[in-house]
């Protein structure tokens, strides 16, 4: 008989003792949610006080394609990179970002911005990657994304909703278990693709409920015989995935935006971004641990000024309104929020109106739980041409992630009887901007 | 006659910043520029001097000139209409008004130098007063982004272009739509990787008898976030839109957008295609889809403008250069 090596109290898989109690400490048990959705529900005390109490939560606003950080949170008017677009004031007196984020300015009092950031690599894949786990590409070795991390360690066990949630434009609507690397497939994201439910969550008409569960009694018996001698890291994620499947099936409301009220889908708009920042709210309510919501796209070496006048309306209104929601129910108070790209573009301006990668001079944007608020950390030159103060990597933006979340980036993974720092070593947490 | 063959480049003329946009005076004795330091450039042609007038907070992009007194009129992306007096050596805004939310992106002026047309961004035509700068009307004239407009030569009539490609003709008096046209779809496309919406009338033009209409853009996208297109011009009958409208395509590899279109008396008509390797201006007989004369240019153009009385053109260049040129007369 093979040992079963991956868990099961073995030491192998692990979490360290500091890590395991940082957990430990702020997961609570999913409470049931108030499905019918809206704001209003928060408004109850006993609802607020009950997700203050909760579990961190993470939201991430992926802007794919590498959205300028000309056109957003570092503008450069009157300058020859500066582009046509205006800057203006927004609810923090002395910071300006693009005209093109009028909803987002009256919230930077909320946020913080990092525009000094150099990550020094301007592929669309490898850029995805290092931003998505803090670590370069390298081949034959793949990390967790900041998502499986998240669902990993902020998860509560008895959590029935996947920790990890990707609404997307497009996608296959399955569970990507090469996101979670070794951590196993339990902790890879779910692709919620153009924002709809997954599939199958109803189930078959034609099956009467005595029947199902029966079948589903018989299921669990015929595993658990074979789980005593044959047990793998194999047969537990499939179980895992069945088990998540079933409990999804009883909570698939959570996926229904026909259940949230009209008024907040005006206020988010009925455009895709709009549906998909709304089905983001609902999750976090539901407590989804990770939420990642990703808006297409934002590479524009042709016409740059004409695409990101279209892109960002399309984000401004419903990320405004979402940051808003989050602030007002108190939720900010435990999820932290990002906005960002696999890089940013160049100052230059093309000869077709664009711009093109450019990482070594860029900007994020965070907000909520584990970090200051209404300031800017960092600087670039007048121009934008390069980082003048506060130049920060990917790596040190990781580990900033991490301590927001309550995580320690230098704990270590036990992979194998190999210890692996959760962040990647080289980088450090920018503690100017940490709460 | 002229021979668009023999298209020459007289000379080039260097300003400090990359440029948008062009346009000659009625005299054909200036030129005038968008510059992206956002400085109107005018270039005398006669000494070579260039003077930038600074009034716009963004890029200056469209152009009007009374023909019957030294006014133009120039729109930005700031969304301001500046009036300048243009027989001042260094000529200070006599009005600026705050014309649009967000960018101008096309001015006409009617041809009784009346009244000024404007639309931009924010979907609305607006008409305004030549003489004080009163707004006399304004109206919705499409759900998106409006790119260009253009009177008809009776002054009655107003054509607006929005980036969907959708033309409406309206009466210019009232605002009121007399139709909508959507002969010139094929200059737009909903890029489906990219979730965007590419293309548009870029630019429009009357024939001098008001029988044609042409609307500039381009066409056969694959990439509208690398700009693999072409440049393309459409040319509609204006009693019958529907009737068979021509699509004017480029010869062979050349991808680009097309900028700017004219007719030309001689009874073709031309084009500005911008584009890897400098694009070129694109001469076209009425009927024939390939241009018969391509004018390769050494740098990327955004912008062109003709001057009918001396056959010359302006472009207005990406490396920072106003290029004048000639199209020269037919030789025996």
């Amino acid at each position: 008989m093979r040992r079963c090596d991956y868990a099961c109290g073995t030491r192998e898989h692990a979490l360290s003792r500091r890590s395991f109690l940082a957990g430990a400490a702020s997961a609570a048990a999913a409470a049931a949610l108030p499905f019918g959705g809206g704001l209003s529900t928060l408004a109850q005390p006993a609802v607020a006080a009950d997700l203050q109490s909760r579990q961190r939560q993470f939201l991430v606003l992926w802007l794919y394609g590498g959205v300028s950080q000309l056109e957003t949170w570092d503008p450069k008017h009157g300058t020859d990179t500066g582009g046509p677009f205006r800057s203006i004031e927004t609810s923090v007196p002395g910071i300006r970002i693009s005209e093109l984020l009028p909803r987002t300015a009256k919230l930077m009092h909320l946020m913080t911005l990092v525009r000094g950031v150099n990550t020094g690599e301007d592929d669309h894949g490898r850029g995805d990657v290092l931003m998505q786990t803090g670590r370069p590409q390298m081949p034959g070795v793949q990390h967790p994304h900041l998502g499986s991390l998240m669902s990993r360690f902020l998860t509560a066990a008895d959590n029935p909703l996947p920790g990890y949630i990707n609404v997307a434009p497009y996608g296959s609507g399955a569970v990507n278990a090469a996101d979670a690397a070794f951590l196993g497939p339990k902790y890879g994201s779910m692709t919620l693709t153009d924002g709809k439910a997954p599939a199958n969550l109803d189930a078959d008409p034609g099956l009467e409920p005595g029947l199902d569960a029966a079948r589903e009694a018989l299921r669990k018996r015929l595993n658990e015989r074979f789980a005593r001698s044959r047990r793998s890291a194999l047969t537990d994620a499939y179980t895992a995935t069945y088990d998540q499947a079933r409990q999804l099936m009883e909570r698939k409301e959570v996926f229904d935006l026909s259940k949230e009220p009209a008024r907040d889908v005006e206020r988010y708009g009925s455009h895709d971004l709009g549906r998909h920042c709304l089905m983001a709210r609902r999750l976090l309510m539901s407590g989804v641990t990770f939420v990642k919501v990703s808006h297409t796209n934002y590479d524009t070496h042709n016409e740059n000024f004409d695409f990101h006048l279209e892109q960002l309306d399309e984000f401004d209104r419903p990320f405004a309104a979402l940051l808003e929601d989050l602030h007002v129910s108190g939720m900010l108070e435990h999820t932290t929020v990002v906005v960002k790209s696999e890089f940013g573009r160049t100052p230059n301006i093309n000869h077709l109106y664009g711009r093109d990668h450019w990482s070594k001079a860029w900007s994020i944007a965070v907000a909520g739980a584990g970090f200051q608020k209404g300031t800017v950390y960092g600087a670039t030159n007048d121009r934008g041409t390069e980082v003048v103060d506060g130049q920060v990597s990917a790596a040190d933006l990781f580990h900033t992630y991490l301590r927001a979340a309550g995580i320690d980036p230098t704990d270590d993974y036990s992979i194998n009887g190999r210890d692996v720092q959760i962040a990647d070593p080289r980088g450090k947490a920018i503690e100017e901007i940490l709460a | 006659m002229t021979d668009p063959a023999a298209f020459k480049t007289l000379s080039a003329h260097k300003h400090g910043a990359q440029l948008t946009n062009c346009r000659f005076d009625p005299a054909g004795e200036r030129v005038y520029a968008g510059g992206q330091d956002f400085a109107v450039v005018r270039l005398d042609l006669a000494t070579g001097e260039m003077t930038s007038l600074v009034a716009h907070d963004s890029w200056p992009w469209a152009y009007a000139f009374s023909p019957f007194e030294p006014l133009l009129a120039t729109g930005g992306y700031d969304g301001k209409l500046v009036w300048w007096p243009i027989d001042e050596s260094k000529p200070v805004p006599i009005r600026v008004l705050e014309a649009h939310d967000g960018w101008i992106r096309s001015i006409a002026l009617s041809p009784d130098a009346t009244r000024l047309a404007s639309v931009g961004n924010d979907g609305f035509a607006r008409l305004w007063s030549v003489r004080d700068g009163s707004l006399l009307r304004e109206w919705r004239a499409h759900e998106s982004h409006v790119y260009s407009v253009a009177f008809h030569p009776n002054g009655h009539d107003l054509v607006t272009g929005d980036l969907k490609a959708t033309l409406r003709h309206w009466e210019a008096p009232t605002g009121k739509l007399v139709r909508e046209i959507d002969a010139a779809k094929k200059l737009h496309i909903y890029d489906n990787s990219f979730r965007a919406d590419y293309g548009g009338v870029r630019d429009l033009a009357f024939s001098a008898d008001g029988s044609k209409l042409a609307a500039a853009g381009l066409v056969e996208n694959s990439n509208a976030f690398a700009g693999v297109n072409e440049p393309g011009v459409v040319v509609l009958d204006w009693a019958e839109p529907g009737s068979s409208p021509l699509l004017h395509r480029a010869n062979d590899a050349l991808k680009g957008t097309a900028w700017n279109v004219r007719f030309h008396p001689d009874g073709y008509i031309l084009a500005l295609s911008g584009g890897q390797g400098g694009g070129g201006v694109l001469f076209w007989r009425p009927g024939e889809e390939r241009p018969f004369h391509t004018a390769k240019l050494p740098n990327s153009a955004r912008g062109m403008d003709l001057h009918i009385p001396s056959n010359k053109i302006a472009t207005a260049h990406i490396d920072s250069h106003i290029r004048i040129h000639e199209i020269p007369a037919k030789t025996a």
